[in-house]
């Protein structure tokens, strides 16, 4: 039951609007609230990747600095390496000499005899041996018969000079080991 | 479009009927607000502030015509409104009247407020505001009228005091409908020989039913403090047709009345239902 009314009646009183029209307000509501619960999403998304963002470059700078440590390690060892092989070359090179000195003596002759032996190696290439022989007697027989020796160890002779005295032949000559 | 308009529409406010619009009832139109009530009685004037679940927070009453009374509590009362809008009960120069074959044609309650003479006919007087009860089951109905005037001057009265007239009715007609229609949801009473008695601070209202039927009706509004003649001489018809089997249903704007401590005892033997609440006038007026 609704109580009368004796008031004047205002023009076009509103008796509200339709209720089918409630959807507005409650579209704005579920509109407003998704996006405050999309904008938290977001921001703690984008918190989120900050924060690991920060961890990966954290890492990545780490895995820089250790990348460069194992660099300069790898560069050390390279240049151990480098002196190890230049090192092992110049043994390679470096032959003992004893044996040549002792072809050289057992090859002279009966009237031959060293008046002097200088073997100098070359420090820069230990393959290279300058040799300076001195023989007093026997002449290019017996400077011949001293370098068939010498070959006979696998050397060879290169910018071979020789000078021949009165009774003194003086040959020089570089001596290159060839492993045939 | 207004940013007041989308305001509405977000609280909600908009779906709901203006405060003013008569074809709702005062909780539709005030949902969960506050609002205040006043009955404006012959020298007297009481009010009642209804909080937001529509209970009566309070009541007061003062001495004085109404035009005193809203200066002096004006303030106080718009204080308690939702932006000013307040419910007005008129207690006098008013009469109830007993009619018979009345329009009950589709959308009567609009035109008895706008076009009345539609439905009075030669019934009708331009100084007059009219508001209706139909009986459900007969042709008879009740017919209240108003002097326009003292409406007019009530709604003038209240804007100047920045106040606005949500709802202008008659609390004594209100609380007869409301009996009435209690009556006649019940099957046991709607046949019954009764005599309806409405009080409602100085304005009496007495009707006989028979069988049902609507047969007398005695009305008068702003009756002095002291004229217990009048009132016993109003009574006494409707007593001595009654027979034995005849009950009483009394319904008072207030338990303890005026009326309940003086009056009850003209009725005699017969059977007495008092439907009088706590607060019952305030009660009807913030329920329909």
């Amino acid at each position: 039951m609704i109580i009368h009314d004796l008031k004047e009646d205002r023009q076009n009183v509103s008796s509200g609007l339709p209720i089918a029209l409630k959807l507005v307000p409650f579209a704005f509501y579920a509109g407003s609230i998704l996006a405050v619960l999309l904008t938290l999403f977001f921001y703690l998304s984008f918190k989120s990747y900050e924060s690991s963002n920060r961890q990966l470059k954290q890492r990545l700078s780490q895995a820089e600095a250790e990348k460069a440590k194992h660099t300069q390690k790898e560069g050390d060892i390279i240049n151990v390496v480098k002196n190890a092989e230049g090192l092992a070359q110049w043994l390679e090179g470096a032959r003992p000499l004893q044996p040549v000195t002792a072809a050289i003596g057992r090859s002279m002759a009966k009237d031959s005899t060293i008046s002097e032996l200088q073997l100098k190696r070359n420090p820069e290439i230990p393959a290279h041996t300058f040799m300076q022989l001195k023989i007093n007697g026997g002449g290019s027989q017996q400077i011949e018969t001293t370098l068939n020796s010498i070959f006979a160890l696998n050397y060879q002779t290169y910018s071979a000079q020789q000078v021949k005295g009165r009774n003194l032949t003086d040959f020089q000559a570089t001596l290159i080991y060839s492993n045939r | 479009m207004e940013l007041k308009d989308i305001k509405d529409v977000l609280t909600f406010a908009a779906f709901r009927p203006e405060p003013d619009n008569a074809r709702f009832a005062w909780p539709q139109r005030f949902p969960k607000k506050k609002s205040v009530l006043v009955n404006v009685s012959r020298g007297q004037c009481s009010w009642a502030y209804i909080n937001r679940k529509g209970g009566v927070d309070e009541v007061g009453e003062a001495s004085g015509e109404f035009v005193e009374v809203a200066t002096d509590m004006g303030e106080i009362w718009r204080s308690n409104t939702e932006d000013g809008w307040i419910g007005l009960s008129v207690n006098n120069r008013f009469i109830i009247s007993l009619e018979h074959n009345l329009s009950r044609k589709k959308g009567w309650e609009d035109e008895v407020r706008q076009n009345p003479k539609a439905i009075l006919g030669t019934k009708h007087d331009r100084t007059k505001k009219y508001a209706l009860n139909h009986n459900p089951e007969t042709s008879a109905s009740l017919l209240m009228a108003c002097d326009d005037s003292m409406i007019k001057g009530l709604e003038d009265n209240l804007r100047s005091q920045n106040l606005k007239p949500a709802r202008i009715c008659t609390g004594l007609f209100a609380m007869t409908s409301v009996l009435l229609n209690k009556i006649a949801s019940d099957n046991a009473l709607r046949t019954q020989d009764l005599i309806v008695v409405t009080w409602c601070n100085g304005s009496l209202c007495l009707l006989r039913q028979k069988a049902g039927q609507w047969q007398e009706l005695r009305c008068r509004s702003g009756l002095p403090p002291q004229d217990d003649a009048a009132i016993a001489q109003m009574i006494k018809p409707f007593v001595d047709s009654a027979d034995p089997a005849t009950q009483v249903m009394f319904m008072a704007d207030e338990t303890n009345s005026h009326f309940a401590n003086n009056y009850l005892s003209l009725f005699g033997n017969l059977h007495l239902t008092d439907m009088t609440e706590t607060h019952n006038l305030w009660t009807i007026l913030a329920k329909h």
